[in-house]
């Protein structure tokens, strides 16, 4: 077992916070102005229905993995596309905070910077960070979470200070048509509970489930972000789409920087460790994806050479992957309003695939697994009753042996 | 793979060479060398011609080997002229030979020559810079915004750093507006279109006559020498705290003055620090000045108010009354003094009172009457306290009996009615031009959306013309 | 055989200079070798308690001297001649008889210690003030005299082919994680060195990763700490010559804890420890957290602080990080000097460094008085965790210069870089950061908000112990004891291996 139910729910909220807060509000706002907060809300919403299914599914497949049940359940072709577009989904998750990253330091604290030389350095970093692994990405949410959260708030307690929240009304005066069209344009940047379905039986449980705290991490936050673009767009109002991110834009009316000066970049910077962060874990769950794609079984197995194969394949694919990120953030998107705009265009239907798709049909999955795993431990129940006998007589049967052994590992019992 | 792994791992210090020679020498290049950069702290915009603009910039001079910072430093002002602010902007640190560093740049003064047009593509530059603050103060000045920026060298330093910080201030004691520069921007292209600027001036006193001791205070404000009118609204009622100094000549006032602007009482900031731009409180800077230079100019206490549309200055609010009927009316403005005249009862005969609120709240709504959108205020004022009574009656009268409820009652009424009375001045002025100065448009739609569509629909830009306000006044707590 | 051939035997096992001094007795017509060395022994004890009593033996052997005739130290029956050097060289005498197989060795060590004091790096305002020295049967007395327990169990171990260092390991058997033991076990015993000298040279041997930056066993010189740590499920590893003693497992915390933590009241223990985490932020940051803002940063700094580093930095050439980097070396020779002057001179030192950098060097121009602040705050902080002095010093340094270099964003990258890193790495199977990451809550009780000592039932359960519980609750009727599935099924076992005994 890799993770803790904690360090799920700080990874989950870590990657959910880390790209909705830099520049997709100026995106939106550029669209929906006023009424952009909706855009926060319905797919929070929707997010949060899916989450239910995700942890639905986290609930019925115990300690099995996903990739295992899949498998078990529908074939390895299956189990492969699935976690081909989890893969791709993953990779494009962590070109966002990538960009966010970039953006921050390369356009807004400097004054001149060499993006493509800098980039490098951003680059190993989130290289490193993924090669550590699941186990360490958890302890690493751990200790940077309170720091990430309470520096988000105070940014926000900033803002709000001096924003007119009045301006986002009235509610009702709404496209319904235009929302409908950003939600889904912009689907992409939703959907984090999504690397749930990574940790599925890897996580430290009796029971290998997560409960209600994810599920109310997920609506707090969202109704955070929704709070934290009214603040914004209070503040930016007309031109809120030409504010580059919202994180560092909306405490700069704060009346602290009179005083004591610009602290809240320093607020700025303890929150971005979330992108690097978030950015990394995608990178992780994107290279272990595209492994179990190649490679099939993505848990190492016993032996010491196959175990050596794979984590050599592992490195492989990491590399090669945080080379296409950094090469994707610098020719193409450039961090820039058109680049990420883009990117919004070709990835909106990968988005809906993953996010609506996928929890329903991994759902039904699961549920099929389930079925097939109680009938077998009936069937496995009824032979070793059979057998029982042999075991009143002392005299025990490799075959009754090899049973117990399977039944044990059915229940979820040593390996 | 194994072999090139263990390669690198045996060379690993000559990868982190090459790591260095390739950053050092590049983020040499990437510093900000701030000695080679000129730290702008203010700009002045004037029009100098059909399609160039004259850009002043107020930057800060270090002088070398300072202990402290504030007063070692002096202000200095380039101007150059430019088709546009970036090419004016960019001329200056030409001149200067240094890099403009347009970060800790505090506000934009702008000339009257500039405000015949639209001046919201001139500001551009500002609202797409990530330099520059947002929050960044836009101020008017009559005449030429090079004349008048100059004048700040003749301020406390730490206040002509912070003109920004002394609005603020003032914003929060009925005499003054600050206006960042990207809602400016914003509201041009709201429902309203309406945004106002503060306007700015500021006079040396040390040109016209020199400090005396015995010299005594103007009471008037609006001859804009401003300075000395630390009694505040019209020199009938002088502040708590610059009573204190009413006898104090003006060179002696800095100090005094700073004193009590440190000392971050908001009602003396309001009216005796409004006068030096008090009340800025910063760290390390409210000293009193070096050495034998004298700082006598002052900040105007009551400064117009410039209102725009579309970007265009159309009017302002000029008198007394129209400044504070529109401070009135602000949420932002929670404390300050003002007096009413003219109060009669059973004591008073056309007595003045001056009085001194806080913790004003003011509340607006937006309703429709017969589908014309009316306006309601609700101030609500905390506090209120009786600084003075001047009263006319031929007879002294014991006025200081804090029982009488005929005075309190005429008192409250009178406060009631010149708060009314002013806001419907301030607010007739702006109508007269079209300009929604309260902003009835933004707030109807907020609220009425129905309603306020149907209303635009029929009578589009000119809304205002069928619009009411109402005011109502509810004081908490009077002494 | 020939005369004096067991003599001659013996000093044949020792080197040809070896200052072995033999006395030869005559005792029944048989004859008795003590060998000693000299220096090692107590001369007084060697007379009167062991040559006295051998010349009136009535019986001259071996046994006979063991059981009825020395009354003075320990002794030891030896079968091979090997092991009489390390015996002798352990301060024993050993007693040779012609025509006897065996010998034995009796300790009568003598040497002068140092007395027990209070060690530097350690001083509390209440609480005890032993301090370990550098001979191992002391130290061993001050923890047994606090351990009064047969769990307390002691390895003795011998590492280092031509010093034969002494080598206890102490733990609470059926307490502490039995890996542990075994690992260290493991690990001193295929040492294969030349010496050891002080604990430290077993502290990066024993150290199971390749990189020896960040140290993987605690250490402490003062007994009531590690008896602590023992109870806590430690293993200390004590070593002959060295006043330190090492423990394992270790995590980074335990440098943030102090020992007069334990004797004041909780609260006043949990503000000191934030104190000092956030000092040893200031002492590695602070640096390069003012070169990257002269350098890159500028706009974060509030106007009156920017006038006045514009106005300090007028006149001065150097770049920022030069300058910083100027300091920080001015001070680590201060620093390095002070330790090794003559304390006469000491006075005259802090005079020339006070003025020189303080005063004349501002007013050379060659650096600015926000800079020596700087380093002065981070040189002072430096020390507030004096374990962690080393690695935070150094860290210093790096982060000085990648923020000189790369301004925040390297900073940045850098912190995470390093957090990173730290999450990763184990001490003998417990995490490096804990109780953090992972998080414990049980261990977060002695973390930085230190509970009252009454609510810590559980030893750190990142140490894997086979036994968590401390202590019952007392006045806290609501707080119970859970043990975990493991413990409870070891109890149940140990109960039915007692009863069936009893049996």
């Amino acid at each position: 077992m890799l993770l803790t139910k904690r360090q799920t729910l700080f990874l989950v909220v870590i990657c959910l916070l880390a790209s909705k807060v830099q520049r997709l509000p100026s995106l939106i706002s550029t669209d929906l102005g006023r009424h952009g907060y909706f855009v926060f809300l319905i797919m929070g919403m929707i997010d949060f229905v899916m989450l239910l299914l995700c942890l639905g599914f986290n609930k019925l497949a115990g300690k099995t993995t996903t990739y295992e049940l899949t498998q078990k359940t529908g074939g390895a072709f299956y189990s492969k596309l699935i976690f081909l577009l989890f893969a791709i989904y993953f990779l494009f998750n962590s070109i966002l905070p990538y960009e966010a990253v970039h953006d921050l330091f390369g356009n807004i604290l400097f004054d001149h910077l060499s993006w493509p030389l800098y980039s490098v350095v951003l680059g190993l970093t989130i290289f490193f960070i993924a090669s550590k692994g699941l186990k360490n990405m958890g302890r690493l949410a751990e200790v940077f979470f309170y720091i990430i959260v309470l520096s988000f708030l105070m940014l926000l307690i900033l803002g709000a200070s001096t924003s007119n929240l009045r301006l986002t009304l009235p509610v009702c005066d709404i496209d319904g048509e235009l929302l409908v069209q950003i939600c889904f344009k912009y689907n992409i940047w939703f959907g984090d509970f999504i690397i749930i379905y990574m940790f599925v039986g890897k996580i430290k449980q009796d029971d290998g489930s997560l409960g209600w705290p994810v599920a109310v991490a997920i609506l707090v936050a969202t109704l955070v972000l929704t709070f934290a673009y009214m603040v914004f767009y209070g503040l930016y109002q007309e031109i809120s789409g030409e504010q580059n991110s919202l994180i560092s834009a909306i405490s700069q009316f704060a009346l602290l920087g009179l005083d004591i000066g610009r602290v809240d970049w320093f607020l700025v910077l303890f929150f971005q460790f979330a992108a690097v962060i978030s950015s990394s874990t995608y990178l992780l769950l994107a290279s272990k994806c595209f492994l179990a794609v190649f490679l099939g079984e993505e848990k190492a197995s016993d032996k010491a050479d196959i175990k050596r194969k794979k984590l050599v394949c592992f490195y492989v694919v990491l590399t090669l992957l945080t080379a296409l990120i950094y090469f994707l953030d610098i020719f193409i998107f450039k961090s820039n309003q058109e680049g990420v705009a883009l990117m919004a265009s070709f990835t909106k239907w990968l988005g809906v695939a993953v996010v609506f798709v996928l929890p329903v049909i991994l759902l039904i999955t699961a549920s099929v697994f389930a079925k097939k795993r109680k009938k077998q431990e009936k069937n496995l129940q009824n032979r070793f009753k059979n057998l029982s006998f042999l075991k009143n007589s002392k005299k025990t049967t490799k075959a009754s042996v090899l049973l117990e052994k399977k039944l044990r590992k059915l229940e979820g019992g040593e390996k | 793979m194994k072999k090139i792994i263990m390669f690198f791992k045996k060379r690993s210090w000559l990868l982190i060479l090459i790591a260095c020679l390739i950053f050092i020498p590049q983020s040499f290049s990437y510093q900000a060398k701030l000695n080679m950069r000129v730290v702008v702290t203010g700009i002045g915009i004037d029009k100098s011609g059909d399609d160039s603009y004259e850009v002043t910039a107020q930057v800060i001079i270090p002088s070398p080997g300072s202990e402290s910072g504030g007063t070692s430093a002096r202000l200095d002002f380039i101007s150059e002229e430019g088709s546009s602010v970036a090419e004016g902007i960019q001329k200056i640190a030409y001149k200067i030979g240094k890099e403009a560093g347009l970060s800790h740049t505090d506000f934009i003064m702008i000339g009257e020559t500039m405000l015949s047009d639209n001046i919201v593509p001139v500001l551009d530059y500002f609202a797409r810079d990530d330099q520059v603050s947002p929050a960044l103060a836009l101020l008017v000045c009559k005449g030429k915004a090079k004349d008048m920026i100059e004048k700040t060298k003749n301020l406390e330093l730490s206040v002509g750093l912070g003109l920004r910080k002394v609005f603020l201030n003032k914003q929060s004691s009925l005499n003054g507006l600050v206006t960042p520069v990207n809602n400016f921007i914003a509201d041009s292209y709201g429902i309203s279109k309406t945004t106002l600027i503060s306007g700015i001036s500021i006079s040396p006193e040390g040109e016209e006559e020199e400090p005396k001791e015995s010299d005594v205070i103007s009471s008037d404000p609006s001859t804009g020498s401003g300075g000395n009118s630390s009694t505040g609204s019209g020199g009938t009622t002088p502040s708590k705290s610059t009573s204190e100094h009413s006898d104090l000549p003006g060179g002696n006032q800095n100090g005094s003055s700073s004193g009590s602007s440190t000392s971050g009482d908001q009602s003396s900031s309001g009216s005796g620090g409004g006068s030096q731009g008090g009340g800025q409180g910063s760290s390390g800077g409210g000293q009193s000045s070096s050495g034998g230079e004298e700082k006598n100019a002052r900040i105007k206490f009551y400064n117009d108010i410039y209102y725009f549309k579309d970007g265009k200055h159309v009017g302002t609010l000029n008198t007394e009354e129209e400044i504070l009927g529109y401070f009135f009316q602000s949420s932002k403005s929670t404390n300050g003094e003002f007096k009413v005249s003219g109060v009669t009862c059973d004591i008073l005969e056309d007595a003045t009172i001056g009085l001194q609120f806080s913790n004003k709240k003011s509340e607006t709504k937006v309703s429709f009457e017969n589908g014309k959108p009316v306006l309601k205020f609700t101030i609500t004022i905390g506090s209120l306290r009786t600084l003075e009574i001047l009263n006319k009656a031929k007879r002294n009268v014991f006025v200081y009996s804090k029982q009488n409820k005929d005075m309190s009652k005429a008192i409250n009424k009178a406060v009631r009615e010149e708060i009314t009375e002013d806001i419907q001045l301030a607010f007739e002025k702006a109508k007269t031009d079209n300009v929604d100065i309260f902003h009835i448009g933004e707030l109807a739609y907020q609220t009425k959306t129905k309603e306020w569509k149907k209303y635009y629909d029929e009578f589009g830009e000119n809304y205002l013309k069928d619009c009411k306000v109402e005011v109502e006044v509810k004081v908490s707590n009077f002494n | 055989m020939p005369k004096n051939s067991v003599k001659n035997e013996i000093l044949s096992l020792f080197n040809e200079n070896a200052d072995i001094t033999v006395r030869e007795l005559d005792i029944q017509k048989k004859k008795v070798f003590l060998f000693f060395i000299n220096c090692l022994i107590d001369s007084e004890l060697v007379s009167h308690g062991i040559v006295e009593p051998i010349k009136e033996a009535e019986n001259c052997s071996i046994d006979e001297f063991e059981k009825k005739i020395i009354n003075v130290g320990n002794t030891k029956k030896l079968a091979k001649q090997d092991e009489i050097v390390e015996e002798v060289f352990n301060a024993s005498v050993v007693i040779a008889v012609e025509g006897e197989e065996q010998y034995l060795a009796i300790n009568t060590a003598g040497f002068s210690t140092r007395s027990i004091s209070e060690p530097p790096t350690s001083s509390v305002v209440r609480g005890p003030r032993e301090g370990f020295i550098e001979d191992l049967e002391t130290n061993l007395s001050l923890l047994r005299r606090r351990l009064k327990t047969p769990s307390l169990s002691v390895k003795r171990l011998k590492v280092g082919k031509r010093t034969s260092t002494n080598v206890a390991l102490l733990y609470l058997n059926k307490v502490v994680s039995p890996k542990v033991v075994e690992k260290l076990e493991k690990n001193l015993s295929s040492l294969d060195i030349d010496g050891i000298i002080d604990s430290y040279y077993l502290e990066e041997l024993l150290e199971q990763s390749e990189e020896k930056f960040f140290k993987k066993l605690g250490n402490s010189e003062k007994p009531d700490v590690i008896a602590a740590r023992i109870l806590e499920g430690r293993v200390a590893i004590v070593v002959d010559g060295s006043p330190i003693v090492l423990t394992a497992p270790f995590v980074l915390f335990e440098d943030m804890q102090s020992p007069s933590d334990y004797y004041d009241i909780p609260q006043r223990s949990s503000f000191v420890r934030v104190v000092r985490l956030v000092g040893l932020l200031l002492a590695i940051l602070l640096p390069g957290f003012y070169v990257a803002l002269q350098s890159f940063h500028y706009r974060v700094l509030p106007i009156n602080f920017l006038i006045s580093i514009l106005s300090s930095i007028e006149g001065i050439s150097f770049p920022p990080i030069l300058e910083i980097l100027f300091v920080l070396f001015l001070f680590e020779i201060l620093n390095e000097a002070s330790v090794r002057m003559p304390k006469q001179l000491g006075m005259a030192l802090s005079i020339i460094g006070a003025l020189v950098l303080g005063d004349t060097a501002v007013q050379a121009g060659i650096i600015t008085p926000p800079s020596i602040v700087v380093v002065a705050i981070s040189g002072i902080t430096l020390y507030i965790i004096p374990n962690q002095a080393s690695e935070a010093s150094l860290l210093r340094t790096l982060f000085t210069i990648v923020g000189g270099f790369a301004g925040f964003y390297g900073m940045f990258l850098g912190f995470l870089i390093l957090a990173t890193y730290l999450v990763s790495v184990e001490s003998y199977g417990a995490p490096y950061l804990a109780p953090y990451a992972p998080s414990v809550a049980t261990d977060k009780k002695d973390g930085f908000i230190k509970a009252p000592v009454g609510k810590m039932l559980y030893r750190p359960k990142s140490f894997h112990t086979l036994n968590s519980v401390r202590q019952q609750p007392t006045n806290d009727k609501h707080l119970s004891v859970k043990k975990s599935n493991k413990e409870a099924l070891l109890e149940s076992t140990e109960k039915t291996q007692n009863d069936q005994k009893e049996e």
